[in-house]
């Protein structure tokens, strides 16, 4: 017993020494241990990462000066494919060259690109088995451990690295995992390793907002990277070899609401000849779930649907009504552009039912005999009660199909079988009131004529007109002048917007630029502002609420529409290219957009802008052309007097 | 045999947990030793964004102090902050406008200082530490930034030729903490355990694909330098930048090379016709080959092929890469 004892406090006596020596000699152990497991991991990699060389192509892509210079590519089969990140050939090289790992350079070829995850598939002549790393599946990972991002841009032979943790997994809506490893153009294209040597996936540029080969290369070196997770790459490697392209397959659908974190994934329109409709989705419904996934909000119904690609066929799981309908939809790389079916009415804004306005010119409805003062009652034997319930049925149909409609005309019913046409490209004639009421003066009616409008953080000079006879029980069509840089005169303004503002139930709104040399496109933001603040006190329409812009200030106008889909609705410009670098998004059948432009056909400039006009047109949006005249730099009355009857007319049906 | 289960994982797990920890708090204490070696440097600069400040280290007991040369030197005042705190005008004792490092003295000498005779060097994969002034945020007797790192690459500086920017060409110490940050220039790269190993560079760009590049120049490149400086025999070396090239180099006409015509900037250097009897025509070249590499340099415009020409004597054999199809092909010319 008191053997055991003293035994016992041996152990601990002699066990309390070793431990601390283990303290001294661990010290410096555990920094060379993992400095030398850091050490170790790159180098089981280090022959699996091919340094590529690249020559010929842009000097600039963009404002950006190309890069050019040596990248890397991450070997995926041992018959000489590679993966690389298309960051690496934006600039459009003439040839391509990889160094093999024993030191040999031989020319490469672009198989493949994966336009949803930035990649490129590359193929060389390898006459020896190149060495293909270990690939670690996501499920295996976990936010914290050590990511190493190795890449070959220094050197063919010794990988260059950078080390730090994993900080997310499901980045980019879902296509990427996240590292605060240093990650840029130095090792785009390398791999992103774990601490064993084994790879996570294939470092590129990604942004979850901007698309493109480039989007997200400005975040480089900041601690935001991205790799694509390679186990994920695996089962489309085959169809990247077979030479096809990867796109992100699309469903064609637009969801009701615009917080993608709070508003439920109801749909709020079905693009016809998508996915979506061939499957039988239909507006109203909701989404519960994607692939057997619960989704509640528009994000995660993105961080389910944004990974996949055209070619996919996804499960989803609806909320109709009582039931819960499956469907199962193939995504598509394109959506045919959509374009606005047309009946050809404007409704009559304060009316209780679907009374018309007027009936346009050439339009279905007036070839159908219909005019102004009748009542639609009902269409393909559903009661049309409300004007937005009209247009988002119509939205949903196919211009050319054929409708049945019901209407009164005094205490008489009629039938008329009308094929609906696309809207209109003409301005049309002078309109009826859009109003059948008179209201009467509230008590306190609020601020009328020239109303400042300041944003507490901009310095942006903005100015309001509110027609006198406003009525707050009536919505306003919005006219926002985004003036040119300089001094803008506000009575003149005021003057020559004043009759026809009034006359077609407008406000007016001017925004000039901050800087007296030109409009920013962080802008964009500042208009919006100065729109809503507008809003909050007086009662506008966004579905008519238009933006003009002569010049710069056109083209600015068209960056604040293009961004800012459900409050603009029409854009009016004169003499006014679309930005470079600035896309035009899809037509929607939710959010319309109208376009008017001006501008004098002889002039230079004309045949470019005629060409823009057509490339609108061709996706879909109705674009208004009106001549100016020789040389025009400013609006005359003739041109303000034909923008206010278009904008007038944009709640057409 | 006897002993307790109990007692051998009381004293495993202790043992395992203070090392971590003292893995942690031997870190600091190397951090505290280097600290009071780095200085803050304040001089010209100031205006059109450029910075008036920069870093250095103490490099001897008589108060000699390594940094890069720049325009922060390029005043008649040059005021030191030490890690105490103390103000100290410096005198320049000397640059080497090559590797564009400079040696600062003050009248103190109880500074503790790095011995570059000490110094070590670094492989790839090395964790380090970098201490700097960056963006000035110290100020005063605080002691300077700390960024940690790991060595990315050991390669050779890539200025671009055409930019005098940089001159260095040497091999650098390429990390992955940011240091390429205003005001870090100047400051000490060190290993885990404080050894000095390089002088953090200035803010470049790297030439091959335009990305900031952290970098830091291995004090063995800069020692014998420092020590002429030092001991008042340093004689500035030739920046002539054309002392390699032949009076007579070749050019492409006398090879016999027609190239598509030049109409960018970046035209790739694509052979479009062969002159008869000409070097070219005996090496076997052909319409449609494009020049690759001048011996073993990558040539990525024609503009860039013309340049590298300028380096070879019209008497020399030129070698050649060049890819015809997916083919790549050696050729000598001019033999």
């Amino acid at each position: 017993m008191n053997k055991k004892y003293s035994l016992a406090m041996l152990g601990v006596a002699l066990g309390f020494f070793a431990s601390l020596s283990a303290v001294i000699q661990g010290a410096e152990d555990l920094n060379t241990l993992e400095q030398k497991a850091l050490r170790e991991a790159v180098e089981v990699v280090a022959p699996s990462v091919i340094q590529i060389e690249t020559v010929g192509g842009l000097e600039k892509v963009g404002d950006q000066l190309a890069g050019g210079g040596p990248c890397s590519a991450l070997v995926v089969s041992a018959d000489g494919y590679l993966l690389s990140s298309s960051y690496n050939f934006v600039h459009e090289p003439t040839s391509i060259l990889a160094s093999l790992p024993g030191g040999k350079r031989t020319s490469a070829k672009i198989i493949a690109r994966d336009h949803s995850r930035n990649l490129v598939l590359l193929k060389i002549n390898a006459e020896e088995p190149l060495p293909v790393p270990t690939f670690v599946p996501r499920d295996d990972l976990r936010v914290g451990q050590w990511t190493i991002a190795v890449g070959k841009s220094f050197s063919p032979v010794d990988a260059n690295a950078s080390i730090g943790v994993l900080s997310a997994l499901h980045r980019v809506w879902g296509k990427a995992i996240q590292s605060d490893a240093k990650i840029s153009p130095n090792n785009y294209g390398g791999a992103l390793i774990d601490i064993h040597g084994r790879v996570i996936g294939v470092i590129t540029s990604l942004s979850p907002q901007a698309t493109g080969p480039q989007a997200g290369a400005d975040w480089y070196d900041s601690g935001i990277g991205f790799a694509v997770p390679l186990t994920e790459m695996q089962p489309r490697l085959e169809k990247l070899m077979q030479g096809e392209d990867l796109r992100q397959g699309l469903l064609g659908i637009s969801l009701k609401g615009n917080d993608i974190m709070a508003d439920r994934p109801e749909i709020g329109a079905v693009r016809y000849n998508s996915p979506a409709q061939e499957s039988g989705i239909l507006a109203g419904d909701i989404i519960t779930a994607i692939q057997g996934r619960q989704v509640v909000n528009h994000a995660q119904m993105k961080h389910q649907l944004e990974p996949m690609y055209a070619g996919d066929e996804v499960a989803l799981t609806l909320q109709r009504g009582d039931d819960s309908v499956e469907v199962k939809a193939t995504l598509t790389a394109v959506l045919v552009p959509y374009a606005h079916p047309f009946l050809g009415i404007l409704p009559v804004r304060d009316a209780e039912g679907i009374v018309v306005r007027d009936v346009l010119a050439d339009s279905p409805a007036a070839t159908a005999g219909l005019t102004a003062g009748d009542v639609i009652v009902r269409v393909n034997d559903k009661p049309a009660t409300t004007v937005d319930e009209l247009r988002t049925q119509i939205s949903a149909l196919e211009p050319d199909t054929a409708i049945q409609l019901v209407y009164r005309r005094g205490e008489e019913e009629k039938n008329a079988e009308i094929t609906l046409a696309t809207l209109p490209t003409s301005v049309p004639g002078e309109l009826p009131a859009a109003w059948s009421k008179e209201v009467e003066q509230p008590a306190q009616p609020p601020q009328t004529g020239e109303v400042e409008v300041r944003l507490a953080e901009e310095p942006n000079a903005a100015f309001a007109w509110i027609p006198d006879d406003y009525h707050a029980d009536r919505r306003y069509s919005l006219l926002v002048l985004l003036q040119e840089p300089g001094d803008v005169d506000k009575q003149a303004t005021i003057d020559a917007w004043k009759a026809v503002c009034k006359q077609s139930g407008a406000i007016l709104l001017s925004v000039s630029p901050a800087s007296k040399e030109r409009w920013t496109p962080s802008e964009t933001g500042v208009v919006r502002k100065c729109i809503e603040q507008l809003a909050g006190k007086y009662n506008i329409a966004p579905g008519r609420t238009a933006l003009v812009g002569v010049r710069s200030g056109g083209a600015m106008a068209y960056m604040v529409a293009f961004e800012n889909r459900e409050a603009i609705a029409g854009v009016v410009t004169l003499a006014a290219p679309i930005p470079r670098g600035v896309q035009p998004p899809d037509n929607d059948p939710l959010h319309r957009l109208a376009i008017f432009t001006l501008y004098d056909d002889m002039s230079p400039q004309a045949a470019q802008l005629k060409k823009l006009d057509e490339a609108l047109a061709k996706m879909k949006f109705p674009v208004v052309h009106r001549s100016a005249a020789k040389g025009a730099d400013k609006l005359t009355d003739d041109d303000r007097t034909a923008i206010t009857r278009w904008l007038d007319s944009l709640d057409r049906i | 045999m006897n002993r307790s289960p109990f007692v051998i994982a009381l004293t495993l797990s202790l043992g395992l947990l203070t090392s971590a920890a003292q893995a942690e708090s031997s870190l600091a204490k190397t951090i505290r030793g280097v600290q009071p070696r780095i200085v803050k440097i304040f001089g010209a600069g100031g205006l059109r964004g450029l910075e008036s400040y920069q870093s250095g280290f103490v490099i001897s007991p008589e108060g000699h102090i390594l940094t890069v040369w720049s325009y922060v030197l390029d005043s008649s005042v040059i005021t030191i902050v030490a890690n105490d705190g103390r103000r100290f005008t410096a005198e320049l004792v000397g640059a080497d406008p090559e590797l564009e490092v400079a040696v600062l003295k003050v009248d103190a000498d109880d500074l503790p200082f790095f011995n570059l005779d000490e110094s070590v060097e670094l492989t790839s994969g090395q964790r380090v530490l970098t201490f700097s002034n960056l963006y000035g945020i110290a100020t005063g007797d605080e002691p300077a930034s700390v960024l940690h790192g790991y060595i990315t690459a050991i390669t050779d500086l890539q200025g671009r030729r055409s930019a005098a920017e940089v001159r260095y060409k040497g091999p650098v110490y390429v990390v992955d903490a940011m240091t390429n940050n205003p005001g870090a220039a100047g400051g000490a790269l060190t290993d885990q355990q404080g050894q000095i190993a390089g002088v953090l560079g200035k803010e470049i760009r790297n030439a091959s694909n335009n990305v900031w590049l952290n970098y830091s120049i291995p004090i063995r490149e800069l020692q014998n330098s420092v020590e002429d400086i030092l001991s008042g025999r340093f004689r500035p070396r030739s920046r002539d930048e054309n002392q390699n090239r032949p009076m007579q180099p070749i050019t492409l006409a006398q090879l016999g090379l027609i190239l598509l015509p030049d109409v960018l900037p970046k035209t790739p250097p694509f052979v479009e016709r062969v002159a008869p009897e000409s070097p070219a025509e005996t090496a076997g070249l052909r319409p449609n080959d494009l020049v690759m590499f001048v011996e073993r340099r990558l040539i990525s415009s024609q503009r860039d092929l013309r340049e590298e020409l300028t380096f070879i004597d019209r008497d020399d054999p030129v070698r050649l890469t060049l890819l015809r199809g997916d083919e790549l092909i050696e050729v000598t010319l001019n033999e």
